[in-house]
């Protein structure tokens, strides 16, 4: 079996010498200018679910996207040899050599913004259905607008943005951005100027990742 | 990973969240029938989650005046 971790579009540089998920060496299969990164997988059944197999599979992913534009694949990957690898290299070739030209010199940034609440300052004991109501409406309604006017400001500086602001009607917003490389320093300071503009709001931004949220969509076409 | 732009103490927390979120949720599937059965990734997760959650309440005991 073979674990595999990205796709990549640079198959002439050296692999990092960090080890795969089992302890052994990573290895490339290339088709027609772009690879798959992958390490042998002696396990049959069992995906490692512990943080550190996380965090190490990130590891690999950051070392790779150093020096090439990759694409990750899912978390537990795995295939039987490199010659199934070919084959699914060459059946989906054109589509992925597309897909990682959509990301090339970006990296994924996340944000995650929560509301204040104010419970304890408006719903006192006191307060009726009505005004329950009324003022649970109006804090969604803020937190939407909150949402779609933090999206627009990030997403204005990205390459892409994908935005889940559906969740704003429990005070919270998750977004991922596509950003180039050399905007990353410029798109935390706009994260920075959000965060002091809107007080109410507790912003959080990590990054850079993988572009793992342009993996997929950037595949559908 | 991380550079957390705007520091928080749940920064580790929010990050291993946007770790998970990001490594099991997303992602190239090159087959379809690929299902992860990772009970302990999901208690992670989910305490994680809760943990998240609570992110507004104690953001606000670190912006209160000192």
């Amino acid at each position: 079996m073979i674990w595999l971790y990205a796709l990549t579009n640079d198959s002439t540089r050296p692999l990092p010498t960090l080890i795969g998920q089992d302890g052994k060496q990573l290895e490339q299969t290339r088709v027609d200018g772009i690879a798959a990164v992958w390490s042998s997988w002696m396990q049959e059944a069992a995906i490692p679910s512990d943080t550190d197999s996380l965090w190490h599979q990130q590891a690999v992913l950051e070392a790779l996207m150093e020096d090439r534009t990759l694409l990750p694949l899912r978390y537990g990957t795995v295939l039987e040899d490199a010659a199934a690898l070919t084959a699914v290299l060459m059946a989906r070739h054109d589509e992925w050599l597309t897909a990682l030209g959509r990301v090339e010199g970006c990296v994924e940034m996340a944000v995650r913004a929560t509301v204040r609440r104010c419970t304890e300052v408006c719903g006192g004991p006191g307060e009726s259905g009505t005004g329950y109501l009324t003022r649970r409406k109006r804090e969604f309604e803020q937190a939407r607008e909150l949402a779609g006017r933090i999206h627009r400001r990030l997403a204005a500086i990205s390459t892409a943005g994908e935005a889940c602001p559906g969740a704003a009607a429990d005070g919270t917003f998750t977004g991922s951005y596509l950003v180039p490389r050399g905007g990353v320093d410029h798109f935390g300071q706009t994260v920075g100027r959000l965060a002091e503009e809107a007080p109410d709001v507790a912003l959080v931004c990590t990054g850079p990742w993988p572009p793992y949220s342009f993996a997929n969509t950037a595949c559908a076409a | 990973m991380t550079e957390l732009v705007t520091s928080n103490q749940l920064g580790h927390q929010v990050t291993l969240l946007d770790l998970v979120d990001r490594l099991l949720g997303k992602g190239i599937v090159i087959r379809g029938d690929i299902t992860l059965a990772l009970a302990d990734v999901d208690l992670v997760y989910i305490s994680l989650q809760a943990m998240i959650s609570s992110v507004s309440a104690i953001a606000e005991d670190q912006m209160e005046p000192t």
